[in-house]
């Protein structure tokens, strides 16, 4: 007569689980194994077409349909790509507060009037513009901050 | 004017054996030296419109202007429509409508004004002229730009168009719209004028610089959609004044020695 071994039944059910998680573990396991090669912290879905050897790395945000990503502001139509060397942050433009220009003919449409000792500064992106007439011109040139204050700039030309 | 010498001489050159042709070829010669000045009729054509405006005491032109934009810096102003209104001897007032950047000029014989309404900020310089010509000549010279059609609306019509101009002549008939009109083309050192006079009301009705010392000869290019002859124009115009929270901006005219070529309308 067989008998009953509660340990034996209870190692098999141990056995059991052990390959069952083996096996969930290996289906969303990381990504260097290689039964899932995207791993369980990858966001690109198994639809995303570009692979893992993607330089933009599994936590990119950037799906299918756009792919530079949520966080890129340059717009789906902007043709530098992914190799900029920019950064996705830059939105590019004579506007960007980053690469002010030194003086211009227009302003953006968002700039405000403000007003420093009586002085009136155009301010747009960041920077403070000082307007010149130049051959009948409007000249707007950079103005330093100077204490948290615009000071007037020289004529650019 | 620029390709009639070099084909005589070049024909010359080629086939000299042909009598009827080195004919053909020194008569081309003789008309290539014709054409290198200003031609007669050009400069009755030109006399001619200069005589009808001259018989105004006011003028109001409403035209559209086009400027290439390697000219301008791509706003709203280096397109669209300008007016122009001057009183004789001496008052003149520009304005072009561009939204935030409209741009107004305004003289009254003793002060120059210039205005960025929409912008809040202006010019105001002491300025006394005895004409308009003067007053062109002026704002030119200590501020750097030539108003608006200042030269077809001058007293001397003939002499302001063909002033540094090294030839004139009329290129033929050509329709503005619906007016036939003649073209003339003027050549001078750096850049032509091709100026369109109504054949019947002898009004310009078109005018095209043509910067030929740029690369890509860049245009501009002035369309005159209607000419109003002594009409009723409040005199406070060519006085005006910028508003109480406008700035006052330095005027200045460029330190470049060969600045950019840019075309201040107005």
């Amino acid at each position: 007569m067989k008998s009953y071994s509660p340990l034996k039944n209870a190692t098999g059910a141990l056995a059991l689980c052990v390959l069952l998680g083996s096996a969930a573990f290996l289906q969303a396991g990381p990504r260097q194994m290689p039964g899932n090669p995207r791993g369980i912290a990858d966001p690109r879905g198994i639809a995303d077409p570009r692979g893992v050897r993607d330089p933009r790395g599994i936590a990119d945000p950037r799906g299918v349909r756009d792919p530079r990503g949520i966080a890129d502001p340059r717009g789906v139509l902007d043709p530098r790509g992914i190799a900029d060397p920019r950064g996705v942050f830059d939105p590019r433009g004579p506007f960007d507060p980053r690469n002010p220009h030194r003086y211009m003919y227009g302003l953006p449409g968002g700039y405000a009037l403000r007003t420093f000792g009586g002085t009136k500064y155009y301010y747009c992106s960041g920077s403070y513009y000082y307007a010149y007439y130049i051959n009948g011109q409007a000249v707007y040139t950079l103005a330093k901050v100077v204490n948290g204050v615009p000071v007037i700039p020289p004529r650019p030309y | 004017m620029k390709i009639h010498a070099p084909i005589a001489l070049l024909t010359v050159l080629f086939m000299p054996k042909n009598p009827t042709v080195v004919t053909l070829c020194v008569l081309s010669l003789f008309t290539a030296a014709a054409v290198a000045q200003v031609q007669p009729d050009a400069k009755a054509l030109l006399d001619s419109a200069g005589q009808k405006l001259a018989t105004a005491q006011t003028i109001r032109l409403t035209a559209q202007h086009k400027l290439d934009p390697s000219l301008g810096y791509g706003g709203k102003i280096d397109r669209g429509p300008i007016t122009v209104t001057l009183q004789r001897p001496n008052k003149f007032h520009a304005i072009q409508p561009a939204g935030d950047e409209t741009r107004e000029v305004a003289s009254d014989g003793k002060h120059f004004v210039l205005m960025y309404p929409q912008r809040k900020h202006h010019a105001i310089e002491p300025l006394r002229t005895a004409s308009n010509e003067e007053f062109a000549d002026a704002v030119d010279q200590k501020i750097g730009f030539r108003p608006p059609l200042a030269e077809l609306l001058a007293g001397n019509l003939t002499a302001e168009m063909l002033r540094n101009v090294t030839a004139a002549g009329i290129v033929g008939p050509e329709y503005v719209g619906f007016t036939r009109c003649k073209r003339l083309l003027l050549v001078q050192d750096g850049m032509t004028t091709d100026l369109w006079i109504g054949g019947k009301d002898k009004l310009p009705r078109r005018m095209k610089f043509t910067f030929t010392e740029f690369s890509g000869k860049p245009t501009w290019d002035i369309r005159i959609r209607k000419w109003e002859m002594n009409p009723a124009v409040d005199d406070s115009l060519f006085s005006k004044r910028p508003a109480a929270d406008s700035t006052r901006v330095a005027l200045l005219k460029s330190l470049r020695s060969t600045p950019k070529p840019i075309v201040i309308v107005p």
